[in-house]
């Protein structure tokens, strides 16, 4: 199929009957692979019906590496293509607005060989209205909220952010969590306040933006006291196999099962206590460090450990991010962030 | 980049492998002319004398660059 890609930029692309809308795309160095919604004007005007009463042509936010302006409707126009209904564009936008805040690095995020990607958390009662998964099986598949919205996520850094593989995207491996990261966080189930309120965002509805690895899995079906289960989790954050090995200022978001947080809170202990309790037993010897990283960012403290002295994996207990995920059974997950990155949450846009 | 942006005279060191990804970075920060140098990928993992030698390689290039810039 030929294609002229050296007129100006195409606003609207007529695709003929029967053509491979995939093919068609990818000969612009669109899509992500997968089959995708055409974003026909009617379709996209239906999305943009979920942010009433906003304007569709502010700029929400500008997104490196290429510096693209993601307005409403060009969010709404990828939210289309992946599959999401228009309850789940305000998510998005706010997804979008926190992936430009400074904190969270996302030319870094975008330009690394690591294998990060932007894990989205829905929080409150959005959660619910729009139909984000936090119980059985919540980092999927199944649920049409997590997957497209994560989906969508992913398809506005390759078309607006131009983090695609090669030219935006340096990744050695790339990654399964690079095509949809989204999960809700499970609070029906949650022994403690919501995770938002937590870190200060004391809205109905918000997002976090975590950029880490994909989960690593923690099993406990043994512990009926907080310390063994969160001794796995803390084995799971204390490997010199992960980035934020050597990078202090390192976030693990801990995504604890309703049932490990149940037996943590039974006992009396607060999301406080968990990361407490973690940052003083997820360590390695300062030499074993040493050896693995000739290059630490450590903060200026962590310098004057000694060899013999048992590192923390990360500077300060507030960089462990505790939430429950997940239905019933036992098992946990460590989620490590890239490094040079710090989680951001913000309130849900009306 | 940053220090190009700022006025300050630089080179870009790249290793051939990730030099696709320096051309646009370059260009999407509005350097498209940015001085960029290629040298042999990987540099993780590689002697520090190995490192001296690619090094060695590419300064008269870098040189160069930096001369003709000024003249």
């Amino acid at each position: 199929m030929d294609v002229d890609t050296t007129g100006p930029t195409e606003t609207l692309l007529e695709v003929a009957d029967g053509a491979d809308l995939i093919e068609v795309l990818a000969l612009r160095g669109w899509g992500d692979g997968l089959p995708l919604v055409a974003p026909t004007p009617t379709r996209v005007e239906a999305m943009l019906a979920g942010c009433t009463g906003t304007d569709p042509d502010e700029v929400i936010a500008v997104l490196p590496p290429r510096s693209g302006e993601a307005t409403r409707l060009s969010i709404a126009v990828n939210a289309v293509m992946a599959g999401c209904l228009p309850a789940h564009l305000p998510v998005l936008v706010s997804a979008v607005r926190a992936l430009a805040h400074p904190d969270l690095n996302l030319r870094g995020v975008n330009a690394t060989t690591h294998c990060v990607a932007p894990l989205l958390v829905v929080h409150g009662d959005v959660a619910r209205s729009a139909g984000y998964h936090g119980g059985l099986g919540a980092f999927g598949p199944g649920s049409r909220a997590n997957a497209t919205t994560g989906r969508a996520l992913r398809l506005i850094l390759l078309h607006i952010a131009g983090a695609t593989p090669g030219d935006g995207d340096a990744s050695t491996q790339g990654g399964p969590a690079k095509y949809g990261f989204c999960v809700a966080e499970n609070l029906e189930a949650s022994p403690w306040t919501g995770y938002a309120a937590s870190v200060g965002v004391d809205a109905p509805s918000a997002v976090t933006i975590h950029c880490g690895e994909a989960p690593h899995n923690v099993h406990d079906m043994e512990s009926s006291s907080p310390t063994g289960i969160l001794d796995k989790v803390a084995s799971a954050m204390a490997t010199t196999a992960q980035n934020n090995a050597c990078i202090s200022q390192g976030e693990y978001l801990v995504a604890l099962c309703p049932e490990h947080a149940a037996t943590c809170a039974d006992a009396g202990w607060s999301r406080g206590d968990v990361a407490s309790y973690l940052f003083q037993r997820a360590r390695l010897p300062v030499g074993e460090l040493k050896r693995a990283f000739g290059q630490r960012a450590w903060a200026p403290w962590m310098q004057y450990l000694k060899d013999g002295d048992a590192a923390p994996m990360t500077g300060h207990p507030d960089n462990i991010r505790v939430m429950v995920v997940g239905g019933a059974g036992r098992h946990s997950s460590v989620i490590p962030s890239w490094g040079m990155t710090r989680s951001v949450t913000i309130p849900i846009e009306p | 980049m940053n220090l190009e942006g700022a006025g300050i005279p630089t080179v870009l060191v790249a290793t051939g492998e990730l030099r696709l990804l320096a051309d646009q970075t370059a260009a999407d920060l509005g350097l498209a002319n940015l001085r960029i140098v290629s040298v042999a990928h990987p540099i993780g993992g590689v002697a520090e004398e190995a490192i001296l030698t690619r090094a060695d390689a590419v300064v008269d290039e870098v040189l160069g660059l930096l001369t003709d810039m000024a003249g």
